[in-house]
């Protein structure tokens, strides 16, 4: 059995790693990375960016994630990735709403309730673009997801989803261009989910002028006690060409804003006020600047960059909340910063962690009070550029360890389309542990992932070649999604 | 369990296969399900890159469905897909007996993939409303209420900037024949998206200097909804449009539409006209 002599079991390593501490940081106790890609699906070659995940508070062992990934078969339902233990293997089940022989889905983001194994889920739809909220009761069997709402216009949802009483309540943020006045920063908020035919609220968090819009990212993170948090680019200015790559937004607001009873009011989303114009929602930086490109070039590493936004909220204490940022620095493309309040979103630290030429910043925090921070980073430049996946990690908001996830080439594969690893990844939290998800390059090579990996699809670590199910067949490169979790 | 409702010739992984055991699974997540059964793939007719080295390979198929199957029957499975792990399950949306589908699948045979891809030709030669043949000439920006905040750089109250912009281009074709439906004039514009945005980078790029075989295709039902997205003022829908990565063949194409062209002509019911002549 050729899967044998060339199985991935040969990229892992120790699942103990013991690293130096130093105060406020953790030396992880267990790092467990691997490539989602199944072994039946040993020949595919996908651009499986962009990924997202979400654990069920109510059985961590199941865990679903998803990415632009096609059917396989070509049918007409695009597949999540499935674990039933805890993200040791992995499973892909055709259940999202699709065309057939179509990319699979658009942006996509998933969130459990934790009531059961009801799913919830934000996509756009592939066969029409449309944004349109999906449901079941349980992504495990193969009954297709349940659309509960479809329109046109929005762009990037993203999914949270938590449990109150007897009812689910899930956030959904999103750029909605049907929202007038330009003010298209939207949290779609349902308070009671798991209804029959939910009905969902269109909340504009944005309260101030734009530029004609919002930035795409609307990311919302909710608190068991009721708190619920969303941060948001405000436009206020740009030059040059969008379609000729040269569109930079020249000044930009971050937002945060905070509703206190689960967005139930009549004004959700309200409670938080900026002391500088007395509106909704604390100005956490003004007037930044970074790219927004239409696609990825040579010095961005092939990946397409227009900001990043990730919000936190301390599961200990809802006024604690942690929010990264991007903007453009000198010499670098994309500059991540990491700051907290620990007044619920009323004043704002400086930066804790400052991270040159990096996106996709993605945070979390665990029940002992570990702050993760997810984010990928280009380094080098030419044939040596590299994208580096790093999870840092801290106890007290100053010192942090720093975990090289996976440090692959930066040119290769060459993109087939925008984005090249996504235009988000992701991290969550569950009791102690930090899961996470995030896309690079395949190639089954140790040095690429120097914390230890996992394949399920045939490799060959000695020659560095991704095989065919025959076990012997080359398969050349891509993009596929990477599940870790670190306790 | 839900039957999906997928017609037989939207399906794209196809084989021959023999029942080997009912009420059984080769995956473990397919084993809550009551009809299933293990099949053995014999031969793969039509699949993507992905799934065209299964013959030989026993997988878990979905039976769902009035035919009823016994084990060591041989059957044409038209399925779509369900779970994949260290196996497959896959879900039937038929699986006549081979000796009834022998009409149909007797003459398919060779690369798989290759089936495929004339397959989802095939289906969009049948399904566009004007198939030409000829030569890009040139590529324009849309006529018409063209976003021209985003072409000026600016963003104004009604446009918007998304990375999902389908970028919209008009490709003109001088015609040299019309091959299916009916066309007048010299030349024909193609609307299609330039973006390589996950949503778009699967539509054929035009370029000048093209030339094939051009499937073309109005009122397409993911279309309109994809223009007003990019273009809040609306768009112009006198272009045909191209979205599939199908409806391109270029002349040296093997077989693909050239073939269809021939069969259609020589059963008399399609005739190629020369719009010049």
């Amino acid at each position: 059995m050729p899967a044998k002599k060339t199985s991935a079991k040969r990229g892992r390593r120790p699942a103990a790693k013991r690293r130096r501490s130093s105060k406020g940081t953790l030396a992880p106790s267990a790092v467990f990375l691997i490539n989602m890609i199944p072994k039946s699906l040993s020949a595919e070659t996908s651009q499986d960016s962009e990924p997202h995940l979400t654990v069920n508070p109510a059985n961590p062992l199941q865990i679903v994630g998803t990415a632009f990934t096609p059917d396989p078969a070509g049918g007409g339902q695009a597949p999540i990735y499935i674990s039933s233990d805890g993200g040791a293997s992995w499973k892909l089940n055709s259940i999202v709403p699709s065309v057939p022989a179509s990319i699979g889905t658009g942006d996509i983001t998933t969130g459990f309730s934790g009531n059961g194994t009801r799913l919830y889920a934000g996509i756009l739809n592939a066969g029409s673009g449309d944004l349109q909220f999906l449901r079941t009761a349980n992504p495990f069997l193969p009954s297709p997801m349940t659309i509960l709402s479809s329109r046109s216009n929005g762009d990037q949802p993203f999914t949270v989803a938590t449990r109150k009483g007897t009812k689910d309540l899930v956030y959904i943020g999103d750029n909605d261009f049907n929202s007038p006045g330009g003010k298209t920063a939207t949290v779609d908020e349902s308070l009671n989910a798991s209804a029959t035919t939910p009905a969902f609220n269109s909340v504009r968090v944005e309260k101030r002028t734009t530029l004609g819009q919002d930035g795409p990212q609307t990311r919302p993170s909710c608190h068991a006690d009721g708190t619920v948090y969303a941060a948001f680019y405000r436009w206020r200015a740009g030059t040059g060409n969008f379609q000729a790559n040269t569109f930079v937004i020249t000044s930009a607001d971050v937002i945060v804003v905070r509703d206190d009873h689960s967005g139930s009011g009549a004004n959700p989303f309200t409670s938080l006020v900026d002391p500088g114009d007395g509106l909704p929602g604390v100005r956490v930086v003004q007037g930044v600047s970074f790219p927004f490109m239409i696609h990825g070039t040579a010095a961005t590493g092939q990946q397409r960059l227009g900001g990043s936004i990730s919000v936190a909220v301390d599961p200990n204490n809802s006024s604690t909340v942690y929010l990264a940022y991007g903007d453009r620095q000198p010499g670098s493309v994309l500059t991540l910063h990491v700051r907290v309040s620990k007044n619920r979103g009323q004043t704002w630290s400086g930066d804790s962690l400052t991270i040159p030429n990096a996106t996709n910043g993605a945070l979390a925090v665990t029940t002992n009070g570990v702050i993760g921070f997810l984010y990928q980073q280009i380094r080098g430049t030419g044939a040596s550029q590299r994208w580096q996946t790093h999870l840092r990690r801290s106890t007290d908001f100053v010192n942090w360890s720093d975990l090289i996830l996976a440090d692959t080439p930066g040119t290769s594969p060459v993109k087939t389309f925008d984005p090249y690893l996504g235009d988000y990844d992701h991290l969550a939290a569950n009791g102690t542990t930090l899961y996470g998800i995030f896309s690079a390059n395949n190639t089954p090579d140790k040095a690429n992932f120097p914390n230890g990996v996992v394949y399920q699809r045939n490799a060959n670590f000695t020659t560095h070649r991704l095989l065919k199910l025959d076990g012997t067949t080359v398969v050349a490169p891509s993009i596929d999604p990477f599940f870790f979790k670190v306790t | 369990m839900p039957a999906r409702r997928v017609k037989e010739p939207q399906a794209r992984f196809v084989f021959k296969g023999t029942v080997q055991k009912l009420k059984a699974s080769t995956i473990p997540a397919a084993k809550g399900a009551k009809l299933t059964a293990i099949v053995r793939v014999d031969e793969v007719v039509r699949a993507p890159e992905a799934l065209s080295q299964y013959s030989g390979h026993d997988i878990t198929v979905d039976l769902a469905g009035p035919q009823k199957l016994k084990a060591g029957q041989r059957a044409t499975f038209y399925s779509t897909g369900w779970i994949f792990g260290d196996s497959i399950a896959v879900q039937a949306i038929s699986h006549p007996l081979l000796e009834a589908d022998h009409v149909t699948m007797s003459a398919i045979a060779g690369d798989p993939v290759a089936n495929l891809a004339n397959h989802d030709a095939k289906s969009r030669f049948d399904d566009a409303r004007v198939v030409v043949s000829g030569q890009v000439v040139s590529v324009n920006l849309p006529a018409g209420p063209v976003p021209a905040a985003l072409l000026a750089g600016g963003v104004g109250p009604t446009q918007r900037l998304s990375e999902h912009d389908p970028v919209w281009l008009d490709a003109v074709i001088q015609v040299h024949a019309v091959h299916k439906g009916s066309h007048s004039g010299k030349k024909a514009v193609v609307r299609f998206p330039a973006s390589h945005d996950v949503l778009w980078h699967q539509a054929p790029k035009f370029q000048a200097g093209q030339e094939g075989f051009f499937m073309l295709h109005r009122g397409e039902p993911k279309e309109p909804k994809r223009q007003r997205f990019a273009f809040a003022a609306g768009g112009d829908d006198r272009a045909y449009t191209a979205l599939h990565p199908a409806d391109f063949q270029p002349y040296d194409h093997p077989g693909g539409v050239r073939a269809m062209i021939d069969a259609a002509t020589n059963t008399g019911t399609r005739r190629t006209r020369n719009p010049n002549e």
